[in-house]
């Protein structure tokens, strides 16, 4: 897993810094986690041919950390260029490069085909841009190339070593995270400060004092400081500000926000400069990827390294390239057109739910809007039906009672049919049944017959009378049997009629 | 010489974190496309249902004119039928004119009325039963006649009671009855 994690996170950067007597490897490794430093090494350097145990040095340095990268960022001294800064002005970005060489040649004393030069706008004012011009001689490039081609190595990046430096104090607080790096969207540290912030950095090394200042982001003044080392850190803490006001002045800026202090003795001055009102100092007592280690006074000698392969990883925000083929940094094409293509899968893909859900909706008011529109046709519908069921019910309650409704003089009929001769009636009574069906009724006759029992039985088998049973006693007299009979009334028709029948 | 740097992060770590980014990954993912289902199932449901419902109402809404044409012959069908009301703008009104009627149909049969009675009017839905009660000598034949009268009526009256007594055994033509005719009137002029 962690195998293949590297595989897809982590990138190895080799940064080498070129000094007058030695050659610095450094190299770093990014990864979701920050930034790690895997190794150094240093070796004895002349420039000559000579310089054989540089090279298979660096060869093994490459083959033990089994670095597979074949390019490399290059720091060079500050003695081997020249460092200028411009204001040019310039109706826009396309004619300031003409308007660079121009004054390249009003600036340096060598011919402009006899250098390889590299410019970083530090910022602009309407038309008049401010520009850092770094200018170096060609020989000195051609001698490093030659150097890297027996590893075999390729220089990707070559700047001067104090903007590298600057670039390794800038991300001493890089941070990252996997979101970071799966976006690519990374954050600048905060070193430097917001657009706003005029920020003077001071670097002690070995032999140099590299003050800079920097303002919003972008480097607007450099100077190799000369102070007397040996001085106690107040006088020299007193120097140095001293030369902080005077430059800037000279730049037309009130005050210094923050100081950043690197390098030897770093810490002593800091507690002098930070009795100064107003003024934030921060001392940066470590490399990027790596852990304060006391123990290793050479620590603050790797910082050009770092800060060279850090811009090989495309990070640090002095992103000067001497090189004339590489100036424009097609990493910065890649991750541009990485981050299009992230940005456009994501769109895409919430495009699609989006899209399910909009059409989805979309139907759904369609939907609504008919049955909407369709309500005030609806209610008419259900009035009419409404009225319909009522007229419906009057007719049929009038149809049933024209219809249905069981004819008196049938029953007389019946009785008259189906009562034997021996038999004759004195009374008669029918009685609508309340709460039953209008055609139904109940009968009781009262009478005489020779055999009131079979009377029963005949009643029964008519199709008009039901439920026939005797509602007194039967009784002899001189005229047969007294009988009193109850029956109920059915319709032998019952069947519903319509109009039509 | 060589310097040798302190890892900021171990492997396990590194492999933690990693493995932590891909499970929160995950389980955002899977939290997002469980919503997305739910709503998608929730919409589409909603939309079965209202096809339902608008398919249900279009189908009420086509019948409209079948509607119309059927409450025109159900109402032309009640306005015949209503013809056989008793007229009259109040119930007491109907059963005087019930009465009247009835008094008519036995003085062209010879039958000479000897009691008559308005009885109380009955709720029959939509309708209001109004009965008369009516009492009478009359022979069989006559009483027939009588009933076929009420029976051919133009009007929809209905005998709901029928008492008939011979008055004397050894006459037995002649019929002491009681009839109970019922007419109809609308509800609304009844009331």
């Amino acid at each position: 897993m962690w195998r293949s994690e590297s595989i897809l996170f982590n990138r190895k950067a080799i940064g080498i810094e070129f000094r007058d007597d030695s050659v610095v490897a450094v190299c770093i490794k990014k990864g979701v986690a920050g930034i790690e430093m895997v190794s150094s090494v240093t070796f004895a350097y002349t420039g000559m041919d000579t310089d054989g145990e540089a090279v298979s040095g660096l060869k093994r340095f490459i083959t033990r950390y089994r670095i597979d990268e074949k390019s490399v960022s290059v720091s060079i001294p500050k003695s081997w260029g020249l460092v200028r800064f411009l204001d040019v002005p310039a109706p826009g970005d396309d004619a300031l490069e003409r308007l660079i060489q121009y004054e390249i040649g009003r600036h340096i004393p060598f011919q402009i085909e006899d250098v390889y030069y590299a410019f970083q706008v530090a910022g602009r004012k309407g038309n008049k841009y401010r520009v850092v011009l770094v200018v170096v001689h060609k020989e000195k490039l051609e001698l490093i190339r030659k150097f890297l081609e027996k590893i075999p190595l390729q220089p990707d990046i070559i700047n001067i070593s104090p903007f590298c430096i600057l670039n390794a104090i800038e991300l001493s607080g890089y941070k990252t995270n996997i979101f970071t790096e799966l976006s690519g969207f990374a954050v600048r540290p905060d070193v430097f400060g917001n657009k706003d912030t005029v920020c003077v950095s001071l670097f002690m090394g070995e032999h140099e004092r590299e003050l800079a200042v920097i303002k919003g982001g972008s480097l607007i003044y450099f100077e190799n400081l000369v102070i007397d080392s040996d001085a106690p850190a107040e006088n020299l803490c007193s120097d140095f500000f001293n030369k902080i006001d005077i430059i800037l002045s000279r730049l037309s800026l009130n005050k210094a926000d923050r100081v950043l202090l690197s390098g030897h003795g770093a810490s002593g001055l800091s507690t002098y400069a930070a009795r100064r009102p107003g003024l934030e100092v921060r001392v940066i007592d470590s490399l990027p990827g790596a852990s304060v280690d006391t123990g290793n006074t050479d620590m603050y000698g790797l910082f050009p390294s770092v800060g060279a392969a850090l811009a090989g990883l495309g990070l640090g925000s002095i992103k000067v390239n001497i090189l004339p083929d590489k100036r424009k940094n097609n990493k910065k094409t890649g991750a541009l057109i990485t981050k299009i293509s992230l940005a456009l899968i994501l769109f895409l893909f919430a495009g699609l739910m989006i899209s399910g859900i909009i059409r989805e909706k979309r139907t759904l008011e369609a939907i609504e809007e008919d049955v909407r529109r369709n309500g005030p046709e609806l209610s008419a519908v259900e009035k009419l039906r409404s009225e319909l069921a009522l007229m419906e019910k009057r007719r049929d309650f009038l149809l049933n009672v024209r219809d249905n409704n069981i004819s008196k003089l049938e029953i007389l009929a019946e009785l008259t049919d189906i009562i034997p001769m021996d038999a004759w009636l004195k009374s008669l009574v029918f009685k609508e049944l309340p709460g039953k069906d209008d055609a139904r009724g109940e009968l009781v006759i009262a009478g005489f017959s020779g055999a009131s029992s079979r009377l029963i039985s005949l009643l029964e088998n008519s199709d008009f009378f039901e439920n026939v049973e005797f509602v007194g006693p039967v009784t002899k007299g001189t005229q047969g049997e007294g009988f009193k009979i109850r029956a109920r009334i059915v319709n032998p028709d019952s069947f519903p009629r319509n109009m039509e029948q | 010489m060589k310097v040798r740097f302190k890892v900021r992060l171990k492997d396990r770590e590194r492999v933690a974190l990693l493995a932590g980014g891909i499970l929160a990954i995950a389980i955002i993912s899977y939290y997002l496309f469980l919503w997305y289902g739910d709503f998608r199932e929730y919409t589409s449901g909603r939309i079965e249902a209202k096809s339902i419902y608008l398919k249900k109402q279009s189908g009420i809404v086509a019948e409209k004119a079948f509607i119309k044409r059927r409450l025109v012959n159900v109402k032309d069908d009640l306005k015949v039928l209503e013809t056989g009301l008793l007229p009259g703008e109040k119930a007491p009104l109907s059963a005087a004119e019930l009465q009247r009627l009835l008094k008519e149909m036995a003085e062209s049969l010879n039958i000479e009325i000897r009691s008559e009675k308005a009885v109380s009017p009955v709720d029959m839905g939509e309708y209001l039963g109004v009965p008369v009660e009516i009492g009478f000598n009359a022979t069989t034949a006559k009483l027939k006649n009588m009933l076929f009268k009420i029976q051919e009526s133009p009007l929809l009256l209905t005998v709901s009671g029928l008492k008939i007594r011979v008055g004397n055994v050894r006459n037995p033509g002649g019929l002491n009855i009681s009839l109970t005719v019922r007419g109809l009137v609308k509800k609304e002029a009844g009331e």
